[in-house]
């Protein structure tokens, strides 16, 4: 391990020393930061992957019951039937702060109000099987925007935690050790001035009697 | 009109029909392995299409509708009353309408969702879209132009689009029928419309829409008073079939869906069995040597042929089983 290109004073060491409490305390918090991080990140996951199956299974449903669907009409008909949309969403996007990382809470609001129709499309150019496949995609829709929210969450979660993880390894195995490692070089380098010191004194001293 | 005018159109149409594909070749289709395979069976056919680009960008009504506009372009020109190919290219018109309506009401450009096929340019519908007014289109489409804009001027609904083109299209069908003054015509259209509207009404107790809807949704144009539909539809739709569709000529094929059913009617049953009901319909004048009927049922098949067309690359593209595109498929023309 390389040691830190100082000057081996006392005054140096007071330095190191203080830098080697601030950097072990920092450690130690970060290790505990990134072990909460990891116990969130852990559970946060294993949600995300449920309602990954399930939204991907009622998908991939939904979406083969449509493109039956769609195979029976005209592509034009379908998108005029859908060109202009009978609601609107709005998304309000809060901060949630965990362990200092700000994931985004979202808020969905569908427009009521808009949805004074019963009718969303035409009946002439639609079968029953669209009606069926749009039911199914529009009752995804709730899980697959809590998806999307959960997934975000975990992707800004995976980086703090591949940041921090990158921070306590860098104290633990360059920091800490360089330090320790000055700390050692000057304390020896310290003591051998203080022996030096007193040889020479006693030879001085040894040189007055004679 | 004399029947005898279509004499030298109906000898068209028995080369024309050579050309409509056969149940082998709908065979080779189902069997193919994927959509390359089946392309290269459809290229054997009428059908020309480039196969790569549609491998590439899988946009498959562009040559099928390109194919059905030639064909109603050459219907056109050939067979003496336009009314009788119009029976099948209002639903383009009226689809037309229903974009340039949607575009006016909302200013997006919709005009790439617009199909150029039909008896009116599409420059013409713009311009009744634009202005309200038309010398050269008919009334009731004016009239069914008009009404939309009007109600969205008044209540701001953009689905007045919608609601206004698919009721004129059916009263459109009506007047067309009745200037024909064919038997076999008018028995068709009552069926068509009568049908449709049994199928709007299972669609609708099965989203368990209100009386309301049905009577924004359903057609007046059919032999069956849209109130007698709308009271009957209180009681299920079964209660409908029971009552007020027993007495059709084609109740037996009917009694079968009552039969199949407990609860509640199968619409994806029900539409196959209408189109099958309208394919019979239509045989019935397929063979007669004088009149507009031959026309009439060739147009018909080639619908179903395009229709077919598409479900079968639509499901070849995307793996679908074989038995669910087999329980999909239209009434094949002379089977």
């Amino acid at each position: 391990m390389a040691r830190l290109n100082v000057k081996p004073t006392r005054m140096e060491l007071s330095n190191l020393k203080d830098r080697l409490s601030i950097s072990t305390r920092g450690h130690k918090l970060l290790k505990d930061k990134q072990d909460e991080l990891m116990r969130q990140f852990i559970s946060l996951i294993r949600e995300n992957n449920e309602l990954r199956d399930e939204v991907e299974g009622e998908l991939t449903q939904a979406m083969s019951a449509f493109v039956v669907a769609k195979s029976l009409l005209n592509e034009s008909f379908i998108e005029e039937l859908f060109s202009v949309p009978d609601t609107s969403v709005t998304l309000d996007i809060t901060e949630k702060n965990i362990m200092s990382v700000n994931v985004p809470q979202m808020n969905f609001t569908v427009n009521e109000e808009e949805k004074n129709s019963e009718m969303q499309y035409g009946y002439l150019n639609s079968n029953s099987e669209l009606d069926d496949s749009i039911e199914k995609i529009e009752a995804i829709m709730s899980k697959l925007l809590k998806l999307s929210e959960i997934e975000k969450t975990c992707q800004l979660m995976a980086d703090e935690i591949e940041k921090t993880r990158r921070r306590v390894n860098a104290l633990e195995y360059l920091m800490i050790p360089q330090l320790e490692e000055t700390i050692h070089y000057i304390q020896m380098k310290l003591e051998e001035n203080e022996r030096a010191n007193i040889t020479r004194m006693m030879k001085v001293k040894d040189m007055g009697k004679a | 009109m004399q029947d005898t005018d279509y004499k030298g159109v109906n000898t068209l149409l028995r080369v024309y029909e050579t050309k409509l594909l056969t149940r082998e070749n709908y065979e080779q289709l189902l069997k193919a392995n994927n959509l390359k395979e089946a392309l290269e069976v459809l290229k054997s056919t009428d059908y020309h299409f480039d196969e790569n680009n549609v491998l590439d960008t899988k946009e498959y009504d562009d040559f099928l509708m390109n194919h059905l506009g030639n064909i109603y372009q050459e219907l056109y020109e050939v067979t003496p009353d336009s009314e009788v190919i119009q029976f099948f290219t209002l639903r383009y018109s009226y689809h037309n309408l229903k974009v340039l309506l949607k575009q006016r009401f909302t200013g997006t450009d919709l005009e790439h969702l617009m199909i150029p096929i039909g008896k009116y340019p599409l420059s013409t519908l713009k311009n009744l879209v634009q202005t309200q007014q038309s010398m050269q289109l008919n009334e009731i489409l004016v009239e069914g132009v008009q009404e939309a804009i009007q109600d969205y001027e008044i209540y701001g609904r953009i689905e007045a689009a919608d609601v206004f083109m698919d009721t004129y299209y059916y009263k459109h069908l009506r007047a067309i029928a009745e200037r024909l003054d064919n038997p076999t015509i008018t028995k068709i259209i009552d069926a068509m419309i009568d049908l449709d509207n049994l199928s709007t009404v299972v669609r609708s107790l099965n989203r368990k829409k209100s009386r309301s809807f049905l009577h924004t949704v359903l057609s007046s144009s059919g032999t069956i008073p849209k109130s007698d539909i709308i009271d009957a539809a209180a009681g299920g739709a079964i209660a409908v079939l029971n009552d007020l569709y027993m007495d059709k000529s084609y109740s037996s094929h009917l009694h079968q869906i009552v039969n199949e059913s407990k609860d509640a009617i199968n619409p994806m049953k029900l539409d196959k069995l209408i189109e099958q009901i309208v394919h019979e319909l239509m045989e019935e004048g397929l063979y007669q040597a004088f009149g507009p009927m031959p026309v009439m049922a060739y147009m018909f098949a080639k619908e179903k042929e395009i229709t077919n067309i598409r479900l079968l690359l639509v499901g070849k593209d995307n793996q679908i089983a074989e038995n669910i595109l087999r329980e999909r498929m239209r009434p094949i023309y002379g089977s």
